[in-house]
């Protein structure tokens, strides 16, 4: 692979073109498309009836209706248009991690960039946000060829660095971007939880779907050191002296509890969540969630994120509220 | 807490090992970038407690057992009192106790004499021992005769009725001998951990710096020793400390003088004090001078004894707080005779012109028994005579033909007197009686010097015989003259078995009367001749006196000692064809005959802890019974009761630490050094093994 195409791996790319990410909400878009726009006109999709008003074109009245019921609806499509998606990517200093080939940056980084190709390819609008504390760096999204070369520079010139504020980073994205899309999140949430569920739930209410795509090393999940270790932070100063196998166990349940309460949340504010290994194999990961959300598209979403946390946007520092359990659409790439 | 190996303490620096192989665990480490810090340190926070909870008890378990191995092995000694006593368990001591049964612990002040304390003492240790320690039981009287040596008291029932049974002898403490008598004792103890335990009434004779010399020994053997003071504080005592036969030879019908010794050890002067003597079977009251405060009394008594063979003597004072040295005992040997022979080297018809005229008149007078046989000394030459008690020559020329005959006489005891003469040829007496092997004579015989001297001086000598002669009158010995005197040359006696009793009053100072042992005998050696013919002292009433002493003071004693001092074995020899039959001893106590020993013509029997008469049993070849008394005495010693001081006690015993307990008729405590508890601690060191390894793996394991 050039040095041009560091994150644009074959593999990937083959394994999921021939899928495409349809979106599952209503999305604006300016040419017809896969995906449905909440502006009716012609098209192949029935979308629904309405009672004929006078004024109507007459071509879209359904005769057979009006031969079993005698009254006139009128039979209306749904418009399908192009989608307008923002990959939004972690870029804070704990995304260096990993022990294996790749940190988790360069893991979500060929993610985005593999997404980009793909929505690109199949005429969709793709742009990038990336962040630490804050938003660095924003493409508007574009479907035009030369997006995904933006794109592909933008990630491979960004280092990972700084804590993470990913709440005021989705807070002035909902500023930003005005036209309902759709917003792929790609971080390991290692965060302030409530300020990233604000900042889902404003985002939500403008309209967006989201996509969470949470990559953690497995090391950070199952503590496999055998050796005392001293823990830095890669996010601060601090320093902690460890015998991981005393308490790899109280560890292990801490992490799954973090990962399932972010799991339970997206669920039940309609928002995907799919958890990355970076050790995964990123192309069997995208085509099995890819796959799967093809199969579970039409079905409906409940509430909104806003509704757990207290509001449509700000207070940051609300407790987070229990979520109850329900039937998922969750995604875990090695499931 | 003691140790029995305390340099391996030592290694309780590796106690340090486990802390610094932790320190250098913690500077083993990985180092790693983290990112979820949060849920670890929520993690971290939750366990933090557990976790250095369990690192402290695991470091602390691992030090424990490296201290409890060190002490393990270090031997460990704890009182065996109270938690020492739980802890020491199942060790065991070897116990050695010594009574004291010396006379002193006789003595009785206001409670039960020392000695009853002491039994009590004794046995209430004893009834506190259990069978799991071995207990060796001896008194100072026999320590090479212990009641019980290394057993296990199972029953203790008869280990007591033994020392009830027990009573003080009459025997003196000697502590170096009767602590050198444990040695075998120590050497063959069951177990490591030995204690002697000595109960005592802390009275001082007896003791000295000997003790020191053991002590180290013990010292090095880690032997714990403790002292049970069963004495009183008071030392009031009148005891009698002689009463010897002064007369040396005991003849039928002939007074023999008793010399009595009394001591006063109170502070006050005793007045009006009777003794009681009984002689065989007849007793007799004695009326006793007063008795100074810490002073010695000498009484003299004399007695007739118209039997010949061994009388028995015994003299009792009253009775006292330490009534075992108030009485003394003596057999007296009573002679039917006395048996001189004369040997006149010059003998004459004419009266007082033999040689030995003035001789046979000295020894005949009186009615004292003595049997006195004159022969010339042809006659001597020519024939063999029974054994005389003393012989005299008289200016006999040739005696040195009969050399052989003379030295074996005065070595089985006879009494040789030589006088000079005329006749008697100085170089042939040198040669025959003054060479050789044997000098038979006291000195080498000289010229004789013909210058008149005027008197006698007697020299202040022990057991001199002329002593009394110098007492009685001196005088008279003033006045002897000589005309002619023998010189004598004494020789440089390494040996001191030669001495001059008394001499010319010459500016030479020439000997007079020379002395010398030969053997069981002595030679007197006069310079003058027996006659009037070189001095006027025969004519001298002075000379039946000197001559008359002097033959008792060499003639011929008792072979056997009669008397000994008690602790001393009783020794009789009999003669090579006299074979003893059933030899036995009769004690004073009244007890049954015991056998005595029999060593080639030696009979001896050990056991004289008790003063008093000891009668010697046999039958003779013949089937005749004969029987041969001793006297066995108090050790004056042991009357003198003056406590030790018991930092000097202490100071004895050094670098032993010794405990004293003052017994108060109550429990007596057996806490010495201690008891090892090593079994104890390797029980612990085990268990914690097992303990550190099951908590090392729980502390390990996955959580």
């Amino acid at each position: 692979m050039s040095e041009q195409n560091a994150y644009l791996r074959p593999d990937v790319l083959a394994r999921i073109t021939k899928l495409g990410l349809r979106a599952q909400r209503v999305v604006e878009g300016t040419i017809s498309g896969l995906h449905k726009s909440p502006m009716h006109g012609l098209s192949v999709e029935f979308a629904d009836y309405r009672q004929y008003t006078a004024g109507d074109d007459l071509k879209r009245l359904d005769w057979r209706v009006y031969a079993r019921t005698n009254r006139h609806f009128i039979k209306e499509f749904e418009e399908e248009t192009n989608l307008r998606a923002t990959l939004v990517l972690d870029a804070s200093a704990s995304m260096k991690y990993g022990r294996g080939a790749m940190t988790k940056f360069d893991y979500a980084a060929t993610l985005c960039a593999s997404m980009a190709h793909m929505l690109i390819k199949q005429g969709d609008a793709v742009g990038l946000a990336v962040f630490d504390q804050q938003q660095r760096e924003l493409l508007r999204p574009s479907g035009t060829g030369s997006q995904l070369a933006k794109i592909v520079h933008t990630l491979e010139t960004t280092q990972p660095d700084r804590e993470t504020d990913v709440g005021s980073v989705l807070k002035e994205l909902a500023h930003r971007l005005n036209r309902r899309g759709l917003l792929m999140i790609v971080s390991d949430l290692l965060c302030d939880l409530d300020l990233f569920y604000h900042g889902l739930g404003r985002l939500q209410h403008q309209g967006h779907e989201i996509i969470v795509f949470q990559v953690l090393d497995r090391d950070e999940i199952e503590l496999p050191f055998q050796d005392t270790v001293l823990f830095k932070d890669l996010e601060g100063d601090e320093q902690l002296f460890a015998e991981p196998w005393a308490f790899r166990k109280a560890y292990q349940e801490a992490m799954g509890e973090f990962i399932g309460e972010v799991q339970r949340r997206c669920r039940f504010c309609g928002i995907d969540h799919v958890l990355l290994h970076s050790d995964d194999d990123l192309s069997l990961a995208l085509s099995h969630y890819l796959h799967r959300r093809q199969r579970i598209a039409g079905i409906g979403r409940g509430g909104r994120m806003s509704s757990l946390t207290g509001g449509g946007g700000g207070g940051g520092g609300a407790a987070t509220p229990s979520v109850p359990a329900r039937a998922s659409t969750d995604t875990e790439a090695d499931a | 807490m003691g140790f029995l190996n305390p340099f391996i303490l030592l290694g309780l620096a590796l106690a340090s090992v486990p802390i610094i192989i932790h320190l250098l665990y913690r500077r083993r480490f990985l180092r790693v970038d983290w990112a979820p810090m949060k849920y670890l340190k929520l993690t971290m926070r939750s366990n933090r407690r557990r976790l250095r909870l369990e690192q402290l008890l695991l470091l602390l378990l691992r030090t424990m057992i490296i201290v409890m191995l060190v002490m393990a092995v270090a031997r460990p000694t704890v009182q065996a009192t109270g938690a020492g006593s739980w802890l020491a368990g199942g060790n065991r001591v070897s116990r050695i106790v010594v009574i004291d049964d010396s006379l002193s612990m006789g003595y009785q002040a206001d409670g039960p004499p020392a000695f009853k304390r002491a039994v009590e003492a004794t046995q209430t240790l004893v009834a506190t021992l259990g069978s799991q320690d071995s207990v060796t039981l001896l008194r100072t009287s026999a320590p090479a005769d212990p009641l019980v040596r290394d057993v296990h008291l199972d029953d203790d029932k008869p280990l007591l009725d033994a020392l009830g049974s027990l009573k003080v002898s009459h025997t003196a403490s000697d502590w170096p001998r009767t602590l050198k008598a444990l040695d075998p004792y120590l050497d063959s103890a069951t177990f490591p951990i030995r204690e002697i335990t000595i109960v005592t009434d802390l009275r001082k004779h007896g003791w000295n710096a000997e003790v020191t010399e053991l002590a180290k020994a013990w010292a090095d053997d880690r032997v714990a020793v403790r002292i049970v003071n069963v004495g009183a504080s008071e030392t009031d005592n009148v005891s009698l400390d002689a009463m010897d036969q002064e007369t040396p030879i005991a003849l039928v019908g002939a007074p023999v003088t008793l010399r009595i010794k009394v001591r006063n050890h109170t502070a006050a002067t005793i007045s009006d004090a009777q003794a009681t003597l009984t002689v065989d079977e007849q007793t007799n009251t004695l009326k006793l001078p007063d008795l100074p405060a810490g002073e010695v009394t000498e009484v003299t008594h004399s007695i007739t004894l118209r039997e010949p063979g061994q009388h028995r003597v015994r003299l009792d004072l009253s009775k006292d707080r330490l009534d075992e040295d108030n009485t003394r005992w003596l057999t007296i040997d009573v002679r039917d005779k006395l048996s001189i022979m004369l040997v006149d080297g010059e003998p004459s018809a004419e009266p007082f012109q033999s040689e030995t005229d003035f001789l046979l008149l000295a020894f005949s007078v009186g009615r004292v028994p003595w049997h006195v046989t004159r022969v010339i000394d042809a006659e001597w030459m020519a024939n063999t005579y029974e054994a005389p008690d003393v012989l005299v020559l008289a200016n006999v020329a040739d005696a040195g033909t009969r050399r052989k005959q003379l030295e074996k006489l005065v070595r089985e005891g006879t009494g040789l007197m030589v006088f000079p003469g005329p006749l008697v040829d100085p170089e042939s007496y040198n040669r025959s009686m003054v060479a050789g092997e044997t000098e038979l004579l006291p000195g080498t015989l000289g010229q004789t010097i013909d210058e008149p001297v005027t008197g006698v001086v007697v020299e202040a000598l022990p057991d001199s015989p002329l002593t009394l002669l110098a007492d009685v009158a001196p005088e008279a010995l003033a006045r002897v003259q000589t005309k002619r005197v023998l010189d004598v040359k004494v020789p440089d006696d390494q040996n001191q078995t030669v001495r001059v009793l008394a001499r010319w009053n010459d500016p030479q100072q020439r000997p007079a009367i020379l002395e010398r042992r030969v053997g069981r005998g002595k030679v007197l050696m006069w310079t003058v001749t027996a006659d009037k013919q070189w001095s006027d002292w025969p004519i001298d009433p002075t000379y039946v006196l000197a001559v008359r002493e002097a033959a008792l003071s060499i003639a011929r004693r008792s072979e056997h000692v009669a008397g000994v001092v008690a602790g001393q074995p009783l020794s009789l020899t009999v003669s090579s064809d006299e074979t003893p039959t059933r030899p036995t001893v009769t004690t004073p106590d009244g007890d049954a005959p015991v056998p005595v020993t029999v060593e080639g013509t030696q009979l001896r029997h050990a056991d004289t802890a008790r003063a008093g008469i000891y009668a010697m049993n046999w039958q003779t070849p013949t089937g005749a019974d004969a029987v041969r008394l001793f006297h066995v005495n108090p050790d004056k010693a042991e009357s003198d009761l003056e406590p030790i001081d018991r930092n000097e006690l202490l100071g004895l015993f050094a670098p032993v630490d010794v405990g004293i307990v003052d017994y108060t008729g109550t429990a007596v405590s057996l806490s010495g050094q201690g008891k090892e508890i090593w079994r104890t601690l390797a029980m612990a060191l085990m268990t914690m093994v097992m303990v550190e390894t099951v908590f090392a793996w729980w502390v390990g394991r996955e959580r």
